[in-house]
């Protein structure tokens, strides 16, 4: 404790006379916690502002999802409940016209509501403020999202169309929820005309009296009530936080490669500081001082150092939590009130000391078991510094991985990835640290070195391998990862886009429902009249279970894959005429399909089932159990979207069967150039009780703006890691200031000019430059190929123009961040320099 | 009664293949509140006997005992506990660290060796005549005034031994006496024991016995 307060006490002078390292500790913290904070901040407020207002989102305490059909039990309960407020509310999958414009239309969610107890928390928030519940009093009135208005071109006070009944738009919805993505919503009292879409669902909303506990309340409802139609507002609440709490881990876990490339940093500051300590070292030992009471007083010292570059981190990150919501506005367009908590605090800070520490320990460690004796050497203290043993060495960084692998596992949750993360990190990290100094080792061999400037560069090299290579690494890291994000995102949205303008694939899909909807008939009959298409093909689905393998009752519990008990139960078998496919099916195994008592499978589905080809299988199709041999799989991967079924069967084979629910599937291609929208907003027009319609192009509108808005916050954070390369960069040089003097100084001394002292230091830049930029974009390129490839399946192209910008780039930074660094040196005449030696 | 005794003591310095033998058969022994001085020219190994003595350094053959103590088998950490109880240093060029005061000096080592004793350092920076530098670093400091923190980062933890190497070659004459004759009151008024090296055969003389050491033996 003593120590601690002498350590205090005596920072402020050390800090002093060590400003330009300090300052090195600072930055490379900071720019690392920055990015921890930033996501840390974030994510926890996201996770507290959905936990806090889960009622609002929820809109009540329980909520049942009612049957179509109630009982005379489950009325009267509903009807004579006394757990708290009740309302029905009642959802219609339906779509909406402009009524002036049948062509402008959208698919909706009419929710139809109580206004005198709907929401039962919170409020309908509308653009205006108004109150959503005069509104809706009126018949017919409904409050509309803004998606809807925009798209349909509405009026306020005027109508909208939807099915075949008309609703006076009163409000327009405040947009704070997820993006709706290709379907409005409606708010009203009035429900709409039923005999056109469908009834989606009915709900009662509950919202229980303050005495009433939420479980008895639910056992009370279990009572009447299936137990999976009942869910409570804390189920809900846990599934947020699990399901966010994942989400923040992985982006946290992405953050904190910065923070580790600053504990590189540290490291460098750490040897240099206490290489210049040694003699400090000998002159405690002979007062006294144990090693590990001098390693104590270096290590806090530094740590104090780290503490403040935490804290100006920590400052950093929360206000670049200003920058996250507009990197990700596009999926998350909530506005989350910012909280940093004290917990988040005290985590970040710790993990910041911890990394400090954890990285400055081995370096110091190795000066401050100078044998007391070097009080008497004023030159090459060094040679008296005990060696350490290579085995503890090893165990001394297995042990601060371990330590720092807790740590992560504790912010995380889970010990078990924590590990798994500080290990793979350091094996990686020591991998290519290792290539880093092979390589440079390799380079200063080369018969590139001609003149003096060029050897001397080669000298200094040489002499700091060791330090530059962290530096290397950090900015080689950094260029990786945003060039690595930014070739998967245009290789995979590319692939997205090629797929959609495929000529062979349908890119329109229309699910019917054989019940209310047109006959497909009629839909064929008039798709086949719209020019704007070809290929218009139809396929009727018809659900199956899996009953039995080669005369023996299927035994999900057998098969690799948990779900396969569900997807067992719930196969869609399309009924198709071989010679004549919908779609073209790619197969990989076994044949085609040709006979009636034929099958074949989509391959991923059949061998988490645990089914070979060659297998004979009985299905059960509505109450005939009808037996199959499965001659062929194909595959669903490589083809992208692909709205197809599960397995495939003749026409002939599924004559006559009655399946408990079947259903047609409509696939049609349109032409070059035409949007799949407009042609389903005209098959909508003109069938407004059209079930599902899609349209492949704006699923991938969507993915597109998903995966990058991904990408971009992914690239925010590999920025952190160049950004810390650099200045690690930075570091090194200025550590290494003092020798650089010596050498300028020398070099003039020997008539050199100041070009000269340039070329120098050009030569040595540049070599770094070169390194770090080629060793970055090969690492981008190898990683973004073995993706594509083994991964995601799709074509790696390489891009010489990306590659050559970013080497341009990278060595440019370098080259400029040297001679910042560096530029000091070039103006001081050599007298000063050599009589201060 | 003795409190400092070396047995056969020898040192050899090997450098690869060269072999330089510095000490050889070293039989010494210095009584408790004794003045020894030990005189000898230039690279006679005065220093390298004195590092011996302190245990900084093992010895190629030989022992060294402080008080009852065999050192020259201790491990660092052991040899550290005696270096803080038993010996004060003060070496030629100073060795003060630079980015502490005075004050914060002398405590040094009272901190290192865990005594709460917070008065004892101003104490001592008051017996060697700097009560008004305590705020100065090193190198705001004269060098006489110097070697008197260094004099008093010595004493601080109450040793019953000083070694002292070469403590006036730094100096002017003026400084010199300052520091011998505080020196000399160590040993008299505090029953301090007192190894002095030093080629001055001047201060030598003002030992109570003068060891003299050449080609690595005791002469
Ligand atoms: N590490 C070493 N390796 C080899 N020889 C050494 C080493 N240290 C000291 N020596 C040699 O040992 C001899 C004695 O050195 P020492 O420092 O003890 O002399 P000294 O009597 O203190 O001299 P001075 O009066 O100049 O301080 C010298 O010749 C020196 O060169
Ligand atoms: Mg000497």
């Amino acid at each position: 404790m003593q120590l601690v307060a002498f350590a205090i006490k005596t920072l402020p002078a050390e800090v002093k006379s060590n400003w330009q390292r300090s300052l090195i500790i600072i930055l490379c913290l900071a720019v690392g916690i920055a990015s921890v904070a930033a996501v840390k901040i974030y994510t926890d407020s996201a996770i507290s502002y959905f936990k806090d207002n889960v009622k609002e989102f929820f809109g009540a305490d329980i909520t049942i999802v009612l049957p179509s059909e109630l009982t005379n039990d489950q009325q009267n309960f509903l009807d004579y409940q006394n757990l708290g407020t009740l309302t029905y509310i009642s959802d219609y999958n339906q779509v909406a016209f402009n009524p002036f414009n049948r062509q402008n239309n959208m698919p909706v969610q009419v929710t139809v509501i109580d206004p005198e107890v709907y929401p039962l928390y919170g409020s309908l928030e509308l653009v205006d403020s108004s109150s959503s519940k005069a509104l809706l009093s009126e018949t017919q009135a409904a409050i509309v999202s803004a998606s809807l208005f925009e798209q349909l071109e509405l009026k306020m006070d005027s109508l909208v169309i939807v099915g075949n009944t008309p609703y006076v738009i009163r409000g327009i919805l405040q947009e704070t929820s997820v993006p709706d993505g290709f379907m409005g919503r409606i708010y009203t009292a009035t429900p709409p005309q039923a005999e056109i879409g469908n009834l989606g669902s009915k709900h009662a909303y509950l919202k229980l009296t303050e005495e009433k506990d939420i479980d008895t309340a639910k056992e009370e409802i279990a009572f009447y009530f299936e137990e999976e139609t009942i869910s409570t507002y804390v189920e809900i609440s846990s599934h947020i936080d699990t399901s966010a709490k994942i989400l923040g881990n992985v982006a946290l876990i992405a953050s904190l490669a910065s923070l580790l490339l600053g504990g590189l940093g540290v490291a460098n500051v750490a040897q240099v500081i206490a290489r210049q300590k040694i003699k400090q070292s000998a002159i405690m030992k002979c007062v006294g001082g144990k090693t590990w009471q001098i390693t104590f007083l270096i290590i806090i010292q530094i740590a104090f150092v780290g503490l403040i570059g935490v804290l100006f981190g920590f400052a950093l990150g929360w206000a670049l939590t200003g920058v996250l919501p507009t990197l990700l506005k596009d999926i998350i367009s909530i506005s989350i009130p910012i909280r940093p908590n004290i917990n988040v605090f005290l985590q970040v800070s710790l993990l910041g000391l911890l990394v400090t520490v954890l990285f400055a320990l081995l370096p110091v460690l190795r000066f401050t078991k100078i044998r007391p004796l070097a009080v008497y050497r004023d030159e090459n203290p060094e040679r008296l510094l005990s060696k350490n043993s290579k085995l503890v060495t090893a165990l001394i960084v297995l042990l601060l991985a371990a330590i720092f692998g807790l740590f992560i596992g504790f912010i995380i949750d889970s010990p078990a990835v924590g590990l798994g993360f500080a290990f793979a990190t350091l094996i990686l990290t020591s991998i290519f640290l290792g290539i880093i100094k092979l390589v440079l080792k390799l380079i200063l061999k080369l018969p590139i070195f001609f003149g003096t400037s060029a050897k001397m560069a080669r000298r200094s090299l040489h002499r700091q391998y060791g330090r530059t290579s962290g530096a290397i690494l950090a900015l080689a890291f950094g260029i990786s990862a945003i060039l690595l994000i930014s070739f998967i995102q245009t290789d995979v949205l590319n692939f997205m886009h090629s797929l959609r303008d495929d000529q062979d694939t349908p890119n329109i899909f229309a699910l019917l429902d054989s019940e209310s909807g047109p006959s497909s008939e009629s839909l064929i009959e008039f798709l086949e009249k719209d020019d704007r298409l070809e290929n218009v093909t139809s396929m009727k689905m018809l659900t199956a279970s899996l009953e039995t393998v080669n005369n023996r009752v299927y035994d999900a519990s057998q098969a690799s894959d948990p779900r396969s008990s569900i997807l067992a139960k719930a196969f869609l078998i399309g009924a198709v005429d071989p010679k004549n496919m919908p779609t073209e099916l790619n197969y990989t195994k076994g044949k085609l399909l040709e006979q009636n008592n034929e099958v074949v499978m989509e391959e991923y589905i059949a061998t988490s089932l645990g089914l070979k080809v060659g297998d004979k299988i009985g299905f059960l199709i509505g109450e005939n159990l009808r037996e199959f041999d499965l001659v062929g799989f194909y595959s669903n991967m490589q083809k992208g979207i692909n709205v197809t079924a599960s397995s495939y069967a003749t026409n002939e084979a599924l004559q006559g069967l009655n399946p408990a629910f079947s259903t047609e599937l409509l696939f049609a291609r349109t032409k070059p150039g035409i949007a799949g929208e407009d042609v389903i907003s005209t098959l909508r027009a003109n069938f407004p009780n059209l079930g599902f319609a899609f349209d492949v192009g704006q699923l991938i509108t969507l993915f597109d703006t998903i995966f990058t808005a991904i990408s971009r916050f992914m690239q925010f954070l590999g920025f952190f890691a160049l950004v810390s390369g650099l200045i690690i960069l930075a570091g090194t040089m200025i550590l290494a200031k003092w020798e650089k003097r010596k050498e300028t100084a020398l070099i003039r001394c020997l008539g050199g000019t100041t070009k000269d002292v340039i070329n120098v230091q050009l030569w040595e830049n540049g070599i770094l430059g070169v390194l770090a930029a080629g060793i970055g974009i090969w690492l981008a390129n190898m990683l973004s190929m073995l993706i594509n490839v083994y991964l995601l399946e799709i074509e790696f192209v390489t891009r010489p123009l990306t590659n050559l910008f970013a080497f341009v780039l990278v060595l440019f930074a370098v080259i400029v961040v040297g001679a910042i660094s560096l530029s000091d040196v070039l103006k001081e005449r050599p007298l000063t320099v050599l009589r201060n030696e | 009664m003795e409190i400092m005794r070396t047995i056969e003591l020898g040192k050899t310095y090997r450098d690869g293949e060269k072999e330089t033998e510095v000490l050889r058969g070293i039989n010494l022994e210095i009584d408790e509140g004794e003045f020894v001085a030990i005189a000898g020219p230039s690279g006679s190994g005065k220093s390298t006997l004195l590092g011996l003595l302190a245990g900084l350094d093992k010895p190629t053959v030989g022992q060294v005992f402080i008080g009852e103590t065999e050192i020259t088998t201790l491990p660092e950490n052991r040899l550290a506990k005696i270096r803080g109880r038993m010996l004060g240093f003060v070496f030629q060029s100073f060795n003060l660290i630079p980015t502490l005061t005075a004050l914060e000096n002398v405590e040094l080592p009272l901190i290192l060796n865990g005594i709460a004793d917070a008065k004892k350092a101003r104490e001592l920076l008051d017996l060697v005549g700097l009560t008004n530098r305590s705020r100065h670093y090193p190198n705001q400091l004269s060098g006489g005034e110097q070697q008197r923190v260094a004099i008093a980062r010595a004493l601080v933890c109450d040793p019953p031994i000083i070694l002292a190497d070469e403590p006036t070659g730094n100096l002017d004459s003026k400084n010199s006496k300052t520091v011998m004759d505080l020196l000399i009151s160590l040993c008299e008024e505090k029953q301090k024991t007192i190894v002095l090296v030093t080629h001055d055969l001047d201060f030598a003389s003002k030992a109570q016995r003068t060891v003299h050491i050449e080609d690595g033996r005791i002469s």
